[in-house]
């Protein structure tokens, strides 16, 4: 998709202005705009085209071979600590010096935010995992938080429509905690990791199965299957791992329907204080620094949880002193991610492989789903929900050996034991005190107030945090694994959901199941925010297919011209 | 979910011999459907499929010919000996220059034992010849690497770290040059493993 100079759409009327052109946002474009109305998108980044992707740049091409970020460090302090920014795709994010944030996290909450079209599609792990009832219900078992007003059945069509349109290669399983789909063939497991899955069902009864990924195993739609070349987060040519920049906003845009607006720092949601209805929204053009006003029948928010939150409290008004929808008061409370970093590694002796750098490359790892506090099972002690294992097993090269001269470079190459690593990624409680909210005080280049966020996790985190250590190191032994060692690291994931959780009371909840905010029938808010529960699942696809039954939702409206 | 520990650059499948550029190109245009035959037999390759290699390397980065930006001349020149004694090749694949690149960006904290271990060196040279490491012989050279063990792992995991990140390293290792597999060498055997 080409960078195509746009008319400036300043003072233009659409129907809906979605600001946001992500994993929500790209879908919200798409089933607007196929369906016959006009939308405005408002994107904070750039558009990349193919001749910007990086995935067949090697190491030895860049001046430091991706192998140190000190020189993104001056600009990029806190983006540069994620592994998905590298020497390859630093400039795709934000200059932590332009767009700053204030942490009160501990630990601190690493938020990372490329600024592209597309958002965190260019870079996300790729992950595409269905929720289920034993999510959605699970207040009612456990009497933690709120249930979400939703069923999987509600959500179901939905995921179906996603996961046919994204192209998830994955392998049935069968199993009422991770849901099947419609998968593309599953790339493959290796012999060693088919021994790891045979032995740790026998030892346990858990499953190990390939990472329920977006990328393409059978072409769709003119994007080819993956050719196993390695990073998707430094882009991909042949559009074969799922990114909105070419697939949902590509579409959008083929209508002739998607007016793209880039670099578009979108500030308020304009107000009608007379009949309470949203009738634009306010962004500051980011190269000259001057606001622009653009007009819509209604507004969806896709900015990513945090960004759409700080826009509604930065959209106060006399009537809304304490941020816009927040009649509740729940608004940036109940801040959730995924907290990972805990886990286990060991070697099996008796199974071995030898390192090569001349392999394909999976795009995904293994998972070991959540075995924890399932519905029929033992309560587990010491934590309530559960946690799932990425899991990996192969063998590197050996640059320890002992030795020097040829001695050492013909043994780092030796056939060797593989190792087999777990680690550990999982629920996250809702608290009213992990909050985003914005700093007043505190502006970004661009004059708006910055989000100020607290994301610490508790007990119940900490306890199974210290399970997933010890646990995987209890399986790694009994499948015969030596030299076990436990990872005790704790750092929150890129998976901010719950900051306007969606409900059927108003007084308790900021959104409506369908995502529209319960103080403004015109306003929705499509991304993460609207989660009750972060769940296990990592969010991305229940975002997405939530974001198309709320663009359901919003086309009836629109159709029945209600606003 | 991206497996974080697999290690770049990640490689390919290798090249059948005596294929061309040209037509290895137009294989892999072929393979991904890049590549049309009109009505009267000409080819049109979609220009998607000059990227798939537009980026494939002429030479690797000249890193060798810049002066040094943070060793001075004795470390750089006792380093291109060590790194040679240690991996051999590493010289030749530009491994003292990388790594002054990196030292000249990175932290105290990273410099600090890097430094320290090169002068372990020359002190233990001072120590056991009354000269520096560079003016002993080659044997007198690998026997005190050997008899230092610390200071000789800190010194290899510069270097093979340095050599194996290179064009020539990667090769070593079996690293092909493209970029493109067909298939993941997923287990085909029927009754999975035990």
């Amino acid at each position: 998709m080409s960078a195509h100079h746009q008319p400036d759409p300043a003072g233009q009327s659409f129907d809906v202005v979605i600001v946001g052109s992500g994993a929500s946002g790209g879908w919200a474009a798409k089933r607007l705009t196929e369906a016959g109305l006009r939308v405005a998108v408002l994107e904070a980044g750039r558009a990349l085209s193919d001749a910007d992707y990086k995935e067949h740049v090697s190491a030895y091409q860049l001046p430091y071979r991706g192998r140190t970020k000190a020189p993104l460090e001056s600009a990029q302090p806190i983006q540069s600590k994620s592994y998905a920014v590298d020497e390859w795709n630093a400039d795709w994010y934000v200059n932590d010096n332009e767009e700053p944030y204030v942490d009160e996290s501990d630990p601190q909450f690493v938020w990372v935010r490329p600024r592209l079209v597309g958002g965190r599609l260019n870079i996300w792990g790729r992950g595409c995992l269905r929720m289920s009832d034993i999510d959605f219900k699970a207040a009612s078992h456990d009497g933690i938080g709120v249930d979400w007003p939703i069923t999987y059945a509600d959500l179901l069509p939905y995921y179906d429509l996603v996961e046919s349109y994204v192209g998830v290669s994955g392998m049935k399983e069968g199993l009422p905690q991770y849901p099947d789909g419609p998968f593309q063939p599953p790339i493959g497991l290796t012999c060693q990791e088919m021994t790891v899955r045979t032995r740790v069902k026998d030892a346990f009864g858990y499953t190990v199965t390939q990472g329920r990924t977006a990328n393409l195993t059978r072409a769709i739609n003119g994007r080819q299957p993956c050719h196993y070349c390695g990073p998707c987060e430094h882009g991909c040519v042949t559009h074969s791992y799922f990114n909105a920049a070419f697939t949902t906003m590509a579409d959008a845009l083929k209508t002739g329907r998607c007016t793209l607006v880039t670099g578009a720092m979108a500030y308020k949601v304009l107000m009608d204080p007379d009949t309470h209805r949203a009738r634009g929204v306010l962004y500051i053009d980011r190269t000259t620094r001057q606001p622009r006003e653009v007009f819509g029948r209604a507004v969806a928010l896709c900015a990513q949880s945090l960004e759409s939150t700080r826009m509604l409290f930065n959209s106060a008004t006399r009537q809304a002193p304490n941020g816009l929808a927040n009649s509740s008061g729940l608004l940036g409370k109940y801040l959730m991610t995924h907290f990972a970093g805990a886990g286990a590694a060991g070697e099996l002796p008796d199974v071995t492989d030898e390192p090569s750098m001349g392999r394909a490359s999976r795009p995904c790892g293994l998972l070991t789903p959540r075995y924890r506090n399932l519905p029929g099972g033992p309560k587990t002690d010491g934590f309530a929900r559960g946690y799932a294992l990425s899991t990996y097993v192969g063998v590197g090269f050996d640059f320890s050996a002992p030795g020097i001269g040829e001695a050492y470079k013909s043994a780092i190459k030796q056939r060797r034991p593989v190792t087999v690593t777990f680690s550990g990624f999982g629920e996250c409680l809702p608290y009213a005190d992990n909050t985003c909210t914005v700093d007043p005080d505190t502006r970004d280049a661009f004059g708006i107030p910055v989000v100020r966020i607290r994301l610490t996790p508790r007990q119940n985190e900490l306890a199974m945090h210290r399970d997933m250590a010890t646990h995987a190191a209890e399986i790694l032994e009994r499948i015969g694994a030596r030299n076990i060692r436990q990872t005790h690291g704790l750092r929150g994931q890129a998976h901010e959901v719950g900051t306007a959780r969606m409900g059927t009371d108003p007084k308790t909840s900021v959104l409506t199941p369908f995502l529209q905010t319960h103080d403004v029938a015109n306003l929705f808010v499509m991304d993460g925010s609207g989660f009750p529960s972060s769940a296990w699942q990592n969010p991305t696809l229940t975002i997405m297919a939530l974001a198309v039954r709320s663009t359901d939702y919003l086309l009836e409206q629109l159709r029945a011209a209600n606003y | 979910m991206t497996d974080t520990t697999r290690f770049l650059p990640l490689a390919s499948a290798p090249e059948p011999e005596g294929v061309t550029r040209r037509s290895a190109l137009q294989g892999l245009a072929a393979s991904l459907g890049l590549v049309a035959i009109g009505p009267d037999g000409t080819e049109t390759t979609h220009p998607l499929a000059a990227h798939i290699v537009q980026r494939r390397p002429a030479a690797s980065a000249k890193v060798e010919a810049e002066a040094p930006r943070f060793l001075d001349a004795h470390q750089l020149a006792t380093l291109t000996v060590v790194a040679d004694l240690i991996v051999p090749g590493a010289v030749a694949s530009g491994s003292p220059a990388y790594i002054d690149r990196v030292l000249a960006v990175e932290s105290p904290a990273v410099r600090r034992p890097f430094v320290s271990a090169l002068a372990s060196l020359d002190a233990a040279a001072q120590e056991q010849q009354r000269t520096t490491f560079r003016a002993l012989t080659s044997a007198q050279q690998v026997a005190l690497l050997e008899s230092q063990p610390r200071v000789l792992a800190a010194l290899k995991s510069w270097i093979a770290g340095a050599h194996y990140s290179s064009e020539f390293g990667m090769k070593e290792l079996g690293f092909t040059g493209t970029m493109f597999h067909a298939t993941f060498h997923a287990c085909t055997h029927p009754d999975g493993h035990a």
